[in-house]
């Protein structure tokens, strides 16, 4: 009778996972493109190569389980309005939980404290009274040990089908241990081998938005400029949005050369480039958007009509949706010719856009650069001329001149908001508008 | 206020000073031992607390070092994989002679292994900075051990070993070290307070800043190499010893006051029984004063009806006489009572004794006589001395009178005046009953009589010694009371001048 009964529902799971592998369990778009395929014979131009990772829609019902740390800075500095929105902000987050995903609260000022340990939401009731309670002003910024409190958090239940995710809330600049760039960027790395990611979100115009966008940065978080504490639930809600809607993780994405194919550089997400190998890894992929990794190489030297492989691409990650690992695999060739007509007519748009949208955001940096050196009048030129040269790019495609269009145009309101703001807050937003470019987020900016 | 009463205070209060500032000092000695003891109890659990979390973050080397001991064990041929054997390690070299193995400058390098390569130059060239830094023994040079290059803004932590020639030598990360201990530190001294510090920077404080008024720093280490930029602090309540100061005081001030209290006490009933005494003498001096005028007249209508009666009027003549002696002797012991409470002038003035003995033997014979007594004079040639004629006199009477009083049965009083060095005594010695010795001390006060046979049925103040005695210390000298058998004597030792 039991044993009737194992047989019929293996026969059942069997059926189930065959009709779900029929129905095409849903993967990661991945496409791998040259922005110019038909090279000139006997010349050794800079090329792009793109792979673009495209993630699945994710049925909202089916999303992974959320293991979440919220780190939020309380020291005196947030007084008034901005522990009061983060409060309801954390406030918000617990309400957006299900009993399935793992929440822990951690807040710092000279010391830390983990008022709420990393455990399932189930009385979201007491959660809030806890949150409220333990949200009083004080003290200064230790921010590294507030910070590895909450990896410490998030990685007490560390499993592969959640996404775990830190939410970093600070206004100040950290002045309690640890505070170089280069140690939190340290600390990150620690957070990104774990699997977690780290969001960070700036208040006001007080706090270091280098260190917050390296914290992002090394463990692939997101990262935003809160510029007046009544934005933040809207930051809230789309970064519950991103985290919601994680349909891949773990992705690696390793690009071989072939030979004397020469990496330049890597444009945007940075990676690691060992002889002719380059090794990027993504922590993450949401639902319905686009990341690429971006390598600028010199393609060999080549006679018309020969092909010449130029790369081999592998691609692995862990699909949420399947919950299983998938891997990727393509060969790319470059072709050579005599007419400078066909080399242009095969170039690909779509690259050419992303990498001056790349080299723009290169661009920006050397803005800030200026800025931090008093020249605000140089670095708004250079804007502008990085601005004008995008716009100058021969393109026909609707879709890809929407994107350089919405490029161009939120570097245009960030020249014309170093006019009107001040030094700090314009930094700030140039920050973060170069941050979300190379991490190819959506823009958070109104 | 008499100068005998205010000396008698300066004692008192002499004393009572001398015993408060006693028990102030002793007390506040005991305090302070105690205050240093507590002091030295907490500075010890201080320093016990401190090396348990100085402990605590080297045993976190410690564990790193077992680990990757084991790993050098199992080392495998290919040197890239050493990296992957365990996550903690961030980098790996391997270093033969000064030729750097592992990472192979000959290969392509990624840039951070470019820049690990970059960073063990030195230690490439010259392999010994790394056990440099201990200086324990310098023949022999360690085969393994810790090493940290502090030069960059984060401090790079190796650990190496020396294995048949080569050294291997492991990076942990720094940052994964604050890292753990930030979240492994959890330390509850109830009010005391831990303080981690790594190059100045907190890194750990085990209890929130609003909570750590008026804390003391109790003790402060640095932990051994490779760590000697981290600092451990321990603060702690000075509170305790401001309780013991407060209550110990307080303590002391309520046994000064019982002692200072019962002194006064003392005091109080010593003045009050000397005030009563003054009192007596007041009012018997005044008596006796009133009694003068009348007793005058007594002696000088007594006298008039002796010249006036005749030996004829055997009866009568011998009534008179008694009269006029015993007005005589009642006023001699008024005498006595005015002399007691006021003293009169000291006058100095050098006096013959022998004329004085004459004088006062002239005097005192008759009255001897009538009692079948006689004295007995033995003294050197030619005696003088400086002294008051009067004072002298009276003193000398209080002797002999004394004598004739109490011990005419010994029918003998030798009265003697011997030279010494530096004094004089004069002294009246009797054959009576003599005085016991316990009483000796008692007959010197005023009012004090003794209570036998002899003193039965004699009339007599109780002031006579007490007067003698003043007297004799008004010149400078003194009354002693020796006891031959049988009687007494009497000495009167003055100095001599």
């Amino acid at each position: 009778m039991k044993m009737s009964r194992v047989v019929v529902s293996m026969l059942l799971s069997c059926v189930l996972s065959w009709s779900a592998s029929a129905k095409m369990a849903p993967s990661v778009t991945i496409k791998t493109e040259i922005a110019t395929p038909i090279i000139l014979e006997n010349t050794q131009d800079k090329n792009y190569l793109k792979v673009s990772l495209t993630g699945f829609s994710l049925d909202v019902k089916k999303r992974s389980p959320i293991n979440l740390a919220l780190v939020i800075d309380r020291s005196s500095s947030m007084s008034g309005d901005r522990i009061e929105k983060a409060r309801d902000a954390a406030i918000m987050a617990i309400n957006m939980l299900d009993g399935d995903d793992l929440l822990s609260v951690i807040t710092y000022d000279s010391v830390v404290e983990v008022i709420i340990p990393a455990a399932k939401v189930k009385d979201k009731a007491k959660l809030i009274e806890t949150v409220k309670k333990n949200t009083q002003p004080r003290g200064t910024t230790a921010l590294f040990a507030g910070l590895s409190k909450g990896i410490d958090q998030a990685s007490k239940h560390l499993h592969k089908e959640q996404v775990n995710r830190i939410i970093l809330l600070s206004d100040g600049q950290a002045n309690v241990g640890p505070t170089s760039v280069g140690e939190l960027s340290e600390l990150a790395k620690i957070a990104a081998k774990k699997g977690i990611a780290i969001t960070t979100l700036g208040i006001g115009d007080g706090y270091n938005e280098d260190l917050m966008a390296a914290i992002a940065g090394y463990s692939d978080g997101n990262h935003a400029f809160v510029k007046h504490p009544a934005d933040l639930e809207a930051i809230f809600v789309k970064e519950f949005n991103d985290v919601m809607s994680v349909v891949a993780q773990n992705l690696e994405v390793s690009i071989h050369l072939a030979n004397n194919v020469i990496p330049v550089r890597l444009l945007g997400r940075d990676g690691e480039i060992k002889g002719n190998k380059v090794k990027v890894r993504l922590n993450q992929l949401y639902s319905n958007q686009e990341k690429y990794v971006l390598l600028e190489v010199i393609p060999a030297k080549g006679m018309r009509a020969e092909t010449k492989p130029l790369a081999e691409v592998n691609v692995s990650y862990e699909n949420l949706g399947s919950k299983q690992k998938d891997t990727y695999q393509k060969a790319l060739a470059v072709r050579y010719t005599h007419s400078a007509e066909e080399t242009k007519s095969a170039m690909v748009e779509d690259v050419l856009a992303d990498s001056a949208i790349q080299l723009m955001a290169l661009e920006s940096e050397r803005a800030i650069q200026l800025m931090d050196e008093g020249k605000v009048a140089e670095a708004k030129e250079v804007l502008n001329t990085s601005a004008r040269a995008l716009e100058a790019l021969p393109i026909s495609q609707p879709a890809t001149k929407k994107k350089i269009q919405e490029n161009v145009s939120q570097n245009d309101r960030l020249i014309e908001r170093m006019g009107r703001e001040n030094k700090a807050s314009a930094r700030k937003a140039l920050k973060e508008q170069s941050y979300n470019t190379q991490r190819q987020n959506s823009s958070s900016a109104p | 206020m008499s100068p005998r009463k205010s000396k008698s205070l300066s004692i008192a209060i002499v004393i009572i000073f001398a015993v408060i500032g006693w028990i102030a000092y002793f007390g506040f000695r005991t305090l302070e031992h105690e205050v240093l003891l507590r002091h030295y109890q907490a500075q010890t659990l201080a320093q016990t607390r401190i090396a348990q979390a100085g402990a605590f973050i080297m045993n976190w080397l410690e564990q790193r070092a077992t680990r990757f001991e084991l790993l050098m064990e199992l080392k495998p041929n290919d040197n890239s994989t050493l990296k992957t054997l365990d996550d903690d390690i961030e980098d790996v070299f391997v270093l033969q002679k000064n030729k750097l193995l592992y990472p192979d400058e000959s290969q392509p390098l990624t840039q951070k292994e470019q820049e690990w390569a970059r960073l063990l130059t030195p230690i490439v060239q010259e392999p010994s900075l790394l056990y440099g830094h201990s200086t324990e023994s310098e023949e022999q040079a360690p085969l393994a051990g810790w090493f940290v290059i502090n030069e960059m803004q984060e401090p790079v932590l190796l650990y190496w070993r020396n294995k048949n020639g080569e050294v291997i030598g492991f990076r942990v990360s720094y940052v994964r070290l604050l890292f753990d201990v930030v979240n492994a530190a959890d330390f509850h001294f109830g009010g005391d307070l831990l303080r981690i510090k790594e190059n100045g920077r907190l890194l750990y404080q085990s209890k929130p800043d609003e909570q750590l008024s008026k804390l003391v720093r109790l003790g402060a280490i640095h932990l051994p190499y490779p760590l000697s930029t981290w600092q451990i602090e321990y603060e702690g309540q000075p509170a305790s010893t401001l309780i013991i100061y407060g209550w110990g005081s307080l303590f002391l001030l309520a046994l000064m006051a019982i002692v200072g209290l019962v002194v006064f006490r003392f005091y109080r009933e010593y003045t009050q029984t000397t005030r009563l005494a003054q009192q007596q003498v007041n009012f018997v001096s005044q008596v006796s004063h009133e009694l003068k005028t009348p007793l005058t007249n007594i002696r000088l209508y007594a006298e008039l009806l002796k010249e006036d009666l005749s030996a004829e009027d055997g009866e009568g003549l011998r009534y008179a006489e008694v009269i006029a002696t015993e007005s005589q002797r009642l006023s001699r012991l008024i005498q006595n009572v005015l002399m007691f409470a006021r003293m009169p002038k000291l006058n100095i003035q050098p006096i013959n004794l022998q004329t004085l003995i004459r004088q006062m033997v002239d005097t005192f014979t008759p009255s001897f006589q009538a009692k079948g007594m006689s004295i007995v004079v033995s003294m050197p040639e030619q005696i003088s001395i400086n002294s008051d004629l009067d004072r002298l006199t009276q003193i000398m009477s209080n002797f002999l009178s004394n004598a004739e009083k109490y011990a005419a049965k010994g029918k003998q009083v030798h009265l003697t005046i011997e030279k010494q060095a530096e004094h004089v005594d004069i002294a009246v010695r009797d054959y009576g009953a003599g005085i016991p010795e316990k009483e000796v001390k008692m007959i010197f006060q005023p009012f004090y009589r003794i209570k036998s046979a002899i003193t039965e049925g004699v009339s007599g103040t109780g002031i006579g010694l007490t007067i003698a005695r003043q007297l004799a210390e008004s010149l400078g000298g003194e009354i002693l009371v020796n006891h031959p058998v049988p009687g007494v004597q009497f000495v009167l030792r003055l100095k001599q001048s």
